[in-house]
C-alpha cells in the first residue's frame, strides 16, 4: 500500500510546481525539502522574466517582488555598454525566500501535504524506486511509500542518481556562482539590470547587478567550473575596482552552482521524474532557470496525474516528449549561442557591442541566432567562428 | 569528513565522479569514496574542500 500516490523530493520552484499541478488533479502529494526554511539558502540571482509570470499565472505578487525591470545593460570588457530599455515590464528582481515560500503555500493549498525540514534519500525495492527514506529534522526517521517519485533536488541530483540515472556533470557544465546582496550602492539605471563581460573579470561568466531597490542589489558573479580561478576573488576584485560598489554594506552571502549544461536527456525512469535543476534544465546563456524550472515542474506534475487516473506509469514519458519537443529543443539552441560566446576574445567582445543591439542580445538568449551572426559577418577574426555557430 | 565553513551549494555533489559527497546541511566527504580527483575543489566558488582531498592525494 502506498503512503501518497507521489513524493516530491524539493521545494523549490520545479518541486512545488510538480506537487501542486498533481494535487490539483485530485492526487496525495508529499513535498519534502531538507531545509529548515522553504528557498533559503537561494543560489540566485533573482531575475525572473515576465514570461513566468504570464504563462504560469503568478500573480505580481508585492510580497516576492521586490523591483519591476525594464531592460537590461550588458558592459563589454572596456565599458562599451549594450543597452535595451522598453517601455512595459520585462520582469522582476524577486525575493526567493517569499517566491518559493508562496510556490510552496500555493502545492499545500491545492492539497499537498509539505513538510521543511526533511532530508530524503530514495528508497529502492528490485531495483525501482517504491518511496523515500525521511530523516527529520527533529531526528526521527520513516519510511513513506508511494507511486510516483519526484526527483526535484537541485543540482546535486542525488534522488535520480540513486535511481541509476547518471546525473553527474563536467564541471564545465557548470558555473561556479559567488554572490552578495549588498545596500548602500549607488546603481545608475536600478530600472535595468546590468551585466558585465570579460575574460579576465568573469571568465566563460559574467558578473550581474540586479537591482532589488535604487541603492540595494543582487551583485554576483558566475565563472566557468572548470577554471582555476575561484568566484569568490574575482568578484570581491571587481567590486574593490568600482567605486560605486566598494562601499557598500552587505546585506546576504550567497553561493551556489548552476548547471549551464549537461541537460538530461532521460527525464523519466520507471516512476521517477526528474525536474529543474537536478535535470539541468536551465538556460545556458544566462544561467536563470527559475521558469525552465516551473514549466518542468506544472508538465510533471499533469504527467503523473494523467499516468495514475489513467492507470498506466507508461504515460509519465510524456513529460519527457513535452519538454523536449518544446522547452528542451529552445535550451539546446541556447546552448550553442553560449558554446559561440565563450570563444569571444576581450577584443572580440568590444567589438561586437559596437555592432548588436539590445534587440540582437534579445534574440540571441532566446537561442536565435541569425540575424546577430549576420550584423558580423563582415568581421574576418568572427567569421570562423560565425560559420562554426551556423 | 565535514567540509568546514561550507556554503552548501552542491556544485561538489554534482561532478563528484565517484559519489564520495554527501550535502545536507553542509558537504561531507566520504574520504573512503574520495579518488583525491579535485573537481570538487575546481567547481567550488570558493575551493573549501582544498585541505581534505589535497592532503589525501598529497
Amino acid at each position: 500500500m502506498a503512503d501518497y500516490d507521489v513524493v516530491v523530493v524539493g521545494a523549490g520552484p520545479a518541486g512545488s510546481m510538480a506537487a501542486r499541478y498533481a494535487a490539483e488533479a485530485g492526487l496525495s502529494v508529499l513535498l519534502l525539502d531538507k531545509s529548515l526554511e522553504i528557498g533559503t539558502p537561494k543560489r540566485c540571482g533573482e531575475g525572473l522574466g515576465i514570461r513566468a509570470f504570464r504563462e504560469l499565472s503568478i500573480p505580481a505578487d508585492p510580497r516576492f517582488i521586490n523591483r519591476e525591470i525594464y531592460g537590461f545593460a550588458v558592459y563589454a570588457p572596456d565599458g562599451t555598454p549594450v543597452k535595451a530599455r522598453f517601455s512595459e515590464v520585462m520582469g522582476y528582481i524577486i525575493e526567493r525566500k517569499m517566491f518559493d515560500k508562496h510556490l510552496a503555500a500555493e502545492a499545500a493549498r491545492a492539497g499537498a501535504h509539505v513538510e521543511a525540514g526533511a532530508y530524503a534519500r530514495l528508497k529502492l525495492e528490485s531495483g525501482r524506486p517504491a518511496g523515500v527514506k525521511v530523516r527529520r529534522h527533529d531526528g526521527r526517521e520513516a519510511e513513506v511509500r508511494c507511486k510516483v517519485v519526484v526527483a526535484a533536488d537541485g543540482v546535486e541530483s542525488q534522488i535520480a542518481r540513486q535511481a541509476g540515472l547518471d546525473t553527474r556533470l563536467k564541471p564545465s557544465d557548470l558555473d561556479s556562482c559567488f554572490e552578495y546582496e549588498m545596500a548602500g550602492i549607488s546603481i545608475e539605471d536600478p530600472d535595468l539590470i546590468h551585466m558585465y563581460m570579460g575574460n579576465k573579470i568573469a571568465p566563460r561568466g559574467y558578473i550581474w547587478v540586479f537591482p532589488k531597490d535604487e541603492d540595494r542589489a543582487n551583485v554576483g558573479i558566475g565563472i566557468g567550473g572548470h577554471l582555476e580561478e575561484q568566484a569568490k576573488l574575482l568578484l570581491d576584485k571587481f567590486i574593490q575596482s568600482r567605486p560605486e560598489l566598494r562601499r557598500g554594506s552587505i546585506l546576504e552571502v550567497n553561493v551556489g552552482c548552476v548547471p549551464v549544461g549537461g541537460f538530461l536527456k532521460q527525464l523519466v525512469k520507471d516512476n521517477l521524474l526528474v525536474v529543474g535543476d537536478a535535470a539541468r534544465q536551465v538556460n545556458p546563456l544566462h544561467g536563470g532557470g527559475v521558469y525552465e524550472a516551473m514549466t518542468a515542474g506544472k508538465l510533471a506534475g499533469q504527467a503523473i496525474a494523467k499516468a495514475l487516473h489513467e492507470g498506466d506509469l507508461r504515460l509519465l514519458r510524456e513529460y519527457e516528449s513535452m519538454w523536449w519537443s518544446t522547452h528542451g529543443k529552445r535550451l539546446e539552441r541556447i546552448l550553442k549561442v553560449r558554446r559561440f560566446a565563450e570563444k569571444l576574445s576581450d577584443d572580440e567582445m568590444n567589438y561586437l557591442a559596437r555592432v548588436w543591439r539590445g534587440d540582437d542580445l534579445v534574440e540571441l538568449s532566446r537561442g536565435n541566432y541569425r540575424v546577430a551572426a549576420g550584423k558580423i559577418v563582415a568581421h574576418p577574426k568572427l567569421l570562423a567562428l560565425v560559420r562554426k555557430l551556423l | 569528513m565535514r567540509v568546514e565553513g561550507c556554503y552548501g551549494c552542491g556544485g561538489c555533489v554534482a561532478v563528484c565522479p565517484t559519489g564520495a559527497v554527501e550535502m545536507q546541511d553542509g558537504a561531507d566527504i566520504d574520504l573512503e569514496k574520495c579518488s583525491g580527483c579535485m573537481l570538487c575543489v575546481r567547481v567550488c566558488p570558493t575551493a573549501l574542500p582544498s585541505p581534505i582531498v589535497g592532503g589525501r592525494r598529497g
